[in-house]
């Protein structure tokens, strides 16, 4: 076992009662060697990443955050500095779970001064920052309520103060018994009045929070409600149009078919467009999920390659992989990765000429980062238009690119995406030959 | 093959119906949820295209009904829905026996071919 072998070895001069120190926290601690590859973990760490201890060690740590460039960064500060307090990010648990954690961190040396690694060690704070972010909502709604029966309170103060103070003046002549009782009196008015607005104060507590619980069920359902409404009536009129096509509900001539084929094309854009809408929104909102994994570029290239060979064998468009880097296996979401090749493909697709246009995809390594590139010999974007280009229904306004259709939304997901999976997508066109986008990630 | 059809919206139950019923194979309709689950219960069917998505009673209540009563092992069901669903919603349905998670809208082709894999299955 795993476990034994790292007792039997000591290695960088852990002893077994040192382990078990480490293995008593509840908290995950791990070590970490200056390649930045995983030396030892803790139970805790098993348990927030759900990876076991054997997988865990000797992979790169950076690998189980959701902001992995942000957790290298403090890696490196904390050769630089010594060592970070507080430092937050947040660990995905291999079922997608989010923990968000703050990170003390410090190097470990050995008995001649020499670093040895990094000793890391996550305090979580998901609970915390929900409390927090309860608590401030919930603080300025109180904070509301009570200047507000404040108010009303010192109003009524007063008003009963100006009628005490009349009653009294009346009252001159009066007994002392009379100014007694009144005095009990007003005071059993406070008495009660105060315990209104106990009471009060109280129900409008429980109301706040309540409403605040709803507004994030409210936040969560609208998306799926949205996407349900829109989608439904899609069902019917796509198999209609199916029926229709293939003559299932008699013949029909060549201008139904047209027509039909219009309809069909134009009810799988809104589909698009309602996925698209509810990705745009899904990033806004942080909520979007990745599913990382291994993933063999040379297996990705080779089905995008023969995917758009079939798809464009028909628009005589030339379609070509050209992958410099082989061999390599990256972690990321393959599907979303995907995604974002298909929304560059499908651009380029549309700015090409039918006759010569050539697209081209591929990957390289330059230092220690991995480019991905969509390249075509399209009509360009100049340079004045390229920085509008990521932003949302942003489409560059001439006849000719209005004809082509398009949601508007794919270089904003795909910015997004390539984002939140740690990269940077740029572009780079003379605004005449062609455009090429490229997407760097560090390795 | 005998298909079953649940779905709340009348436009779709009857479009799926109508192809179903083309391409050869009988089709039962029922548009709510509890009318569902008594079919499911008292007649046998090769496949049954279950919408999630319903009042009252929904898609997964009928497959939370028939996982309870043991009923689900013999049933080939297909869910459909127009939201998306979570992995983890996916997953809990499959582990209660539920064949297949598709999504809304879905080409008739593509869902018949689906179906026409427990006749496969079966024949094996």
């Amino acid at each position: 076992m795993e476990f034994t072998d790292v007792k039997e070895k000591k290695p960088y001069g852990t002893s077994q009662y040192a382990r078990s120190l480490i293995e008593a926290s509840l908290d995950p601690l791990v070590t970490i060697s200056p390649e930045g590859k995983i030396t030892d973990v803790n139970e805790a760490t098993v348990t927030v990443t759900g990876v076991s201890r054997e997988n865990l060690i000797n992979t790169d740590f950076s690998n189980y955050f959701t902001e992995p460039i942000k957790a290298r960064e403090g890696y490196e500060r904390v050769f630089k500095e010594g060592s970070i307090r507080d430092y937050p990010l947040s660990i995905r648990h291999s079922s997608d779970q989010i923990t968000d954690v703050l990170y003390n961190a410090s190097v470990y040396k050995d008995d001649k001064g020499n670093v040895l690694g990094v000793f890391a060690a996550a305090r979580d704070v998901t609970e915390t920052k929900k409390v927090e972010k309860l608590l401030a909502e919930f603080t300025d709604a109180t904070a509301k309520t009570q200047l507000e029966l404040t108010d009303a309170t010192a109003k009524t103060q007063l008003e009963l103060t100006d009628a005490t103070a009349k009653k009294q003046l009346e009252l001159t002549d009066a007994t002392a018994k009379k100014q007694l009782e009144l005095t009990d009196a007003t005071a059993k008015t406070q008495l009660e009045l105060t315990d209104v607005t106990a009471k009060t104060q109280l129900e409008l507590t429980d109301a706040t929070a309540l409403s605040e619980k709803l507004k994030g069920v409210a936040k969560d359902e609208f998306s799926a409600m949205i996407t349900h409404e829109l989608n439904t009536p899609l069902v019917p009129i796509i198999g209609y149009c199916k029926m229709f096509k293939t003559s299932m509900l008699g013949r029909i001539d060549q201008e139904q078919l047209e027509a039909i084929e219009v309809i069909e094309k134009n009810a799988k854009r809104l589909e698009t467009l309602i996925t698209d809408i509810m990705d745009v929104r899904k990033l806004d909102l942080d909520q979007m999920k990745f599913k990382i994994d291994d993933l063999s570029l040379d297996e990705f290239f080779s089905n995008l390659d023969s995917d758009y060979k079939k798809i464009l064998e028909n628009k005589r468009c030339q379609f070509t992989t050209n992958q410099h880097a082989t061999n390599l296996v990256i972690k990321t979401d393959k599907s979303r990765l995907r995604q974002v090749f298909d929304n560059l493909i499908s651009n380029a697709i549309k700015f090409v000429s039918e006759n010569k246009g050539k697209i081209e995809t591929g990957c390289m390594k330059e230092n220690n980062k991995l480019v991905f590139y969509v390249k075509d010999n399209g009509i360009g974007i100049l340079q004045e238009k390229q920085k509008e280009l990521f932003q949302k229904f942003y489409q560059i306004d001439t006849s000719e690119r209005r004809s082509v259709g398009g949601t508007g939304l794919g270089l904003a997901i795909s910015k997004g995406i390539v984002e939140k999976l740690g990269g940077i997508i740029s572009v780079e066109s003379d605004g005449k030959t062609g455009t090429t986008f490229y997407m760097k990630f560090s390795l | 093959m005998k298909i079953l059809i649940i779905d709340d919206n009348k436009d779709i139950t009857k479009m799926f119906s109508k192809y179903m019923t083309i391409k050869g194979h009988s089709c039962s309709v029922v548009n709510d949820g509890r009318s569902g689950l008594n079919l499911i219960e008292n007649k046998t069917f090769d496949a049954i295209i279950l919408d999630l998505a319903m009042p009252d009673f929904s898609g997964s209540d009928i497959v939370d009904a028939l996982y309870k009563s043991g009923k689900i092992k013999n049933q080939n069901i297909v869910t459909l829905t127009a939201s998306s669903i979570s992995d983890e919603v996916e997953s809990t349905l499959k582990s209660k026996g539920v064949s297949l998670c598709l999504k809304k809208p879905i080409d008739p082709d593509i869902l018949l071919g689906h179906i026409q894999q427990f006749e496969n299955i079966k024949t094996i």
